[in-house]
């Protein structure tokens, strides 16, 4: 009886070991064209992003890490009031960069791809901030608004008969008009992607409307916004991407995210505690909830549907690595 | 054919790469290279042509040596990048508030063995050292110091009635009886402030800075002269923040007091720049500024180096009168080797920035003045850092040979210096000024409902829990 | 204006017949005025600012304003462009952004093949922790980022200063979901039967991409290319904290650090600030007056079908 169970288990562990070696044949290939990738994202997300977490309970001495202080550095970094600001701040961006960055170039993007006369001139004119550095825009619109009474914009401001304002002084303002900033420099190049998706749209599909009674805007309604869905909702993940990505915009334009932290991001804020403070750990607690905020952006973006596709590509992905450890 | 052109080009590439590494690779013989920080940014063409006439004499001099330009202009945020990377220069330049926190970080290197065989560290002015030593060892040497003061637009004094002109066209800053006619009060400031605004249009009394730190630190020296005995305090052993303090409510709400009355500018992201870009655009009459950077509107704004006054700061409760006084030190990679140090000191002394005033360090002195007179910038007296008699004897001669401006406007800075310097706050004082900033931006910001006393009490609680880091 | 061009327009939302109607004509000027003034608002700073440069510093806030300066002196422009020797930071960037470039391209390119065409074992769950990371900037975990960067740089300590330098800002363009799932999507697209076609020819996995999927891929290859152009050359954190040698600087880190030494370095106003910023932009005016047609042509073509 032994001796059997030995045997069949010898066979059992050599087909096992069989069947190991036809997956690696089959697969090595595919490995090694994944193989570089794979180390990149390792590199450059996987490993920064578990060392960050880490690194966010622990006591940090420079840059490295030692003791385990449990939830120490968060409770450090929400007992400040700048975190709560740098919170509020980035939802004030949201909203901003949706009102404003967001629908402009949809807009100028429709009327692009209606206009008939002119396009040339329209679209290298609009996309020309687009070829600037960021830096240079804006360093330049910094000084376009300058808040003394004498200088550029205010003084424009004044040929309209409107008093003088501080501009990036005021802490109002300061979020609405680093978005301007933004949506100066990105609103062309957008508009010009939804103009190509505009243009894709046949003239078949409006005059199928048209015979069907719809007007103008029935015809935005029902031919148009269908049809450049899925370029909006591109657009838009990019959109809210570059606005956990503010940074050198408040750096600059704001003396590093004033007035009082009107301006401050949560990039800019973990910035700050590393390079600024020497705080490191502080950093990295400011790193992790910036990235927990947009993993639950993320998971709601993504809707029900979206989710258990998204859980379930996870949990299979699990199993299966669970699977061949076996 | 196109892809034959693209292998090429790919092929061309890798080579070029291939080659770059190992040129790189190749060891500049078996000198000893020193990088040297403080090398002037590129577009200085004339300051490095005197750097590199300094170069060459040294490394005629000492044959052993590479002196390597490494142009470093220090700022606290990028040392930590520079530091922890290891591209640190063998030696640059700092300011006094840096040196305690490069030392805890290990960044810069203990030089007390080589000052003493150099027999410079008794000739170090001994609160400069103070400002590089930590636990007994020395980490730097000073290059100069700056004590703040109040720059003035005569021009502006003079039209506005408050100072008048003598025969020979220059101002006179006393009265018969030898008082000064220039503010000695913050209630003086707002007294000329409020004649500069009817006065002028666009135009406001003063700047204050509120922004990258340099908001704090000016306020500091308002906060002591407003009554204010120090913002950190020790208690006990335990350091405790005191920026709440009433010397330092005063300041704030004499601040408040201004910006209600539109007597300083909204604008609350004033930078250490912004002070010669006011006084340079003439759109304001005063600033509080650093006794080393008076130049700058003149160099930078062609300002008329003739209608420059500088003058002790003004007191705020009529008492207490202090002059915040910081510097610039060098200091050393602690990456480097004691060769490369000890080079890098000797290049010092090629530079005329060393005690010594043998032959080679008064031609070096010789031609920092030369190089400034070409500039036509003002040359005033500085703040030396050695003290040993042979050193002041031929700096200050030298100096009286150079300088370039009427005295006159600057001698009660000058004399008083000395007893009313006070250094900076000892602990993380940048993270301070930080916090400070924050409200001093809110008072501008939003001047109808602010409350420094608010405002100074959160600081004061944020600042707390930096200084809770001190072991 | 030639009106007569309304009469014949036969697409979009609005055609000839909409325009018989004087509403939709009042309309279609409301648009060309709205298309003027944003033109305009995208043109006038930047001529501003290139008219500001030649200012005087004392002349850029002088009251009363005057937009002009006193004198024009094109010789203001050689001045600071070889004072500040600009031709270094440009080549600089450019070697920058063709390197992330092509990072971006054949990293992403590669392992977005292996995702949706070889799906070698393992891929889903590799996939699922690249979508983890979806929309997470990489610069989010900035400190042990640095902290890497910085220790394998140690590796190569050897090698030259401008590879160890560039190298990570390449490479880090390799590692981007976005740019992977657009990939990803596309390349699901492709007819199934070309690779099975080209696996009969004997045709291997490596082969297959470069000789198969990259020619039929050429539309989101632009795309792609064109997006990680635009970040590459807007690119700060990151280049700002590696590249500490003045020699290897891009032009966004070292108009950063001309405006924050501005305080304390000797003959640089904020006059010859503005006219570095103008500076800046000439080249890139040059690049773009000379592939214009290529660069709006490819933005276009970057909508995407799906």
């Amino acid at each position: 009886m032994k001796k059997e169970e030995a045997s069949e288990k010898l066979i059992d562990r050599s087909a096992l070991s069989y069947k190991a070696l036809t997956t690696v044949k089959k697969n090595w290939g595919g490995w090694l064209i994944m193989l570089p990738g794979i180390i990149l994202f390792a590199f450059f997300v996987w490993i920064p992003l578990i060392t960050n977490i880490k690194l966010s309970f622990q006591e940090t001495v420079g840059f490295t890490g030692s003791g385990f202080v449990g939830f120490d550095n968060y409770i450090r970094v929400m007992d400040n009031p700048i975190f709560w600001k740098a919170l509020t701040n980035t939802f004030k961006y949201a909203f901003w960069s949706v009102i404003i960055g967001f629908l402009v170039p949809i807009v100028l993007g429709l009327f692009l791809s209606e206009v008939v006369h002119f396009k040339g001139l329209f679209r290298v004119g609009i996309y020309f901030p687009a070829i600037i550095s960021g830096i240079a825009v804006v360093i330049m619109w910094t000084y376009i608004f300058n808040p003394n009474p004498g200088a550029v914009m205010n003084v424009l401001l004044g040929v309209f008969g409107i008093a003088p304002s501080s501009f990036l002084s005021s802490q109002e303002m300061v979020i609405p008009l680093i978005v301007i900033t933004m949506t100066w420099k990105g609103a062309g190049a957008t508009a010009l992607i939804y103009l190509s998706a505009l243009q894709n749209i046949g003239d078949a599909q409006y005059e199928a409307a048209r015979i069907d009674g719809a007007n103008a805007l029935q015809r935005i309604r029902y031919v148009t916004l269908p049809h450049i869905w899925p370029t909006v909702k591109m657009l838009f993940i990019l959109q809210i991407i570059s606005i956990f990505q503010i940074f050198y915009e408040p750096l600059v334009m704001t003396g590093g995210g004033g007035p009082n932290g009107a301006s401050v991001s949560l990039l800019l804020l973990s910035y700050q505690y590393a390079f600024e403070m020497g705080d490191a750990s502080a950093s990295a607690a400011v790193g992790v909830i910036l990235s927990l905020i947009i993993i639950v952006l993320t998971v709601v973006y993504l809707k029900p549907k979206g989710i258990t596709n998204f859980l379930g590509k996870i949990k299979n992905g699990i199993v299966k690595a669970v699977k061949k450890c076996k | 054919m196109k892809k034959k052109i693209l292998i090429s080009v790919a092929c061309t590439l890798l080579l070029t790469m291939c080659l770059a590494v190992f040129a790189a690779c190749k060891k500049s013989g078996d000198k000893v290279v020193i990088t040297v920080g403080m090398w002037p940014e590129a577009s200085q063409k004339a300051d490095i042509e005197v750097f590199n006439k300094w170069k060459a004499s040294f490394e005629a001099d000492y044959p052993e040596y590479e002196i390597k330009p490494a142009a470093y202009t220090y700022s606290p945020d990028t040392v930590t990048a520079k530091a922890e990377s290891g591209q640190l220069p063998t030696v640059f330049q700092t300011y006094f508030t840096e040196p305690q926190k490069l030392i805890t970080s290990k960044y810069i290197a203990d030089i007390t063995d080589l000052l003493h065989e150099f027999g410079w560290y008794d000739k170090m002015d001994t609160t400069m050292r103070e400002a590089v030593t930590s636990d007994g060892r020395v980490y730097g040497i000073p290059r100069d110091g700056y004590g703040l003061g109040l720059f003035l637009n005569l021009e502006m004094f003079y039209e506005l009635g408050e100072i008048d002109k003598g025969a020979d066209g220059k101002y006179i800053l006393y009265d018969n009886d030898g008082a000064p006619l220039y503010p000695t009060t913050f209630a003086d400031v707002k007294r000329v402030s409020e004649l500069v605004v009817a006065e002028y249009e666009n135009t406001y009394g003063m700047v204050i800075l509120s922004a990258n730190k340099n908001g704090g630190w000016q306020f500091s020296n308002m906060a002591w002269n407003f009554g204010a005995s120090a913002l950190q305090v020790n208690d006990g052993g335990k350091w405790k923040s005191a920026l709440n303090s009433k010397g330092a409510v005063d300041a704030l709400n004499w601040i408040l007091d201004m910006r209600q009355n539109d007597l300083i500018s909204s604008a609350s992201s004033n930078s250490y720049m912004d002070w010669y870009r006011n006084i340079g655009s003439k759109t304001v009459a005063m600033a509080i500024a650093g006794s080393d950077a008076l130049s700058l509107p003149v160099t930078n704004y062609n300002f008329n180096k003739d209608d420059i006054a500088f003058v002790p700061m003004p007191t705020g409760d009529g008492v207490s009168q202090n002059a915040l006084y910081g510097g610039t030190p060098y200091v050393f990679s602690s990456k480097a080797s004691k060769e490369q140090i000890k080079g890098a000191m000797l290049f010092l002394k090629y530079m005329g920035r060393s005690p010594e005033v043998d032959e080679v360090s008064t031609r070096a002195m010789e031609d920092g003045n030369r190089l400034a007179q070409s500039k036509g910038m003002p040359i005033l007296p500085t703040i030396k850092p050695w003290v040993n008699e042979e050193y002041l004897t031929y700096a200050n001669a030298l100096e009286a040979q150079f300088v370039n401006v009427n005295m006159d406007y600057y001698k009660d800075f000058f004399s008083t210096i000395g007893t009313i310097k006070k250094a900076e706050e000892p602990y993380y004082c940048q993270e301070m000024y930080g916090y400070l900033d924050n409200a001093i931006q809110e008072v501008l910001s939003h001047p109808a409902t602010a409350n420094p006393q608010a405002l100074l009490t959160t600081a004061n609680g944020q600042f707390q829990t930096v200084l809770d880091k001190l072991k | 204006m030639q009106i007569n061009r309304l009469r014949t327009k036969t697409g979009g939302i609005l055609n000839f017949s909409d325009y018989k109607k004087p509403v939709f004509k009042v309309v279609y000027i409301v648009i060309l005025a709205i298309l003027f003034i944003a033109v305009l608002t995208a043109l006038i700073p930047p001529l501003w600012l290139f008219i500001s440069g030649f200012k005087d510093a004392s002349e850029l806030e002088s009251t009363p304003y005057h937009l002009f300066p006193e004198m024009f002196s094109i010789a203001k422009i050689a001045e600071v462009w070889k004072a500040i020797d600009f031709g270094k930071y440009f080549v600089n960037t450019l070697i920058v952004v063709v390197g992330a470039v092509l990072c971006s391209v054949v990293f992403n390119g590669l392992l977005a093949y292996a995702f949706a065409i070889i799906k070698p074992k393992g891929h889903k769950f590799f996939f699922a922790l690249v979508m983890l990371g979806y929309m997470i900037p990489a610069i989010a975990s900035i400190v042990p980022l640095y902290k890497e960067i910085m220790n394998v740089r140690l590796l190569f300590d050897g090698a030259a200063e401008w590879l160890t330098g560039y190298a990570p800002l390449w490479l880090i363009f390799g590692a981007n979901a976005f740019y992977l799932i657009m990939f990803k999507n596309y390349f699901e697209s492709l007819p199934k039967a070309l690779f099975e076609a080209a696996r009969i020819d004997g045709c291997s996995k490596l082969g297959m991409f470069f000789k198969v999927v990259v020619p039929l891929s050429r539309p989101i290859i632009g795309v792609v290319a064109i997006f990680t152009m635009t970040a590459a050359w807007s690119d700060f954190l990151l280049p700002y904290l590696i590249l500490q040698d003045d020699s290897l600087m891009t032009v966004m880190v070292k108009i950063y650090n001309l405006q924050a030494t501005m305080g304390t370095v000797m003959g640089f106003g904020p006059d010859r600030l503005l006219m570095v910023l103008t500076i800046s932009i000439l080249p890139q005016i040059v690049l773009f007056a000379l592939f214009q047609r290529q660069i709006t042509a490819n933005a276009v073509s970057s909508g995407i079908k799906e």
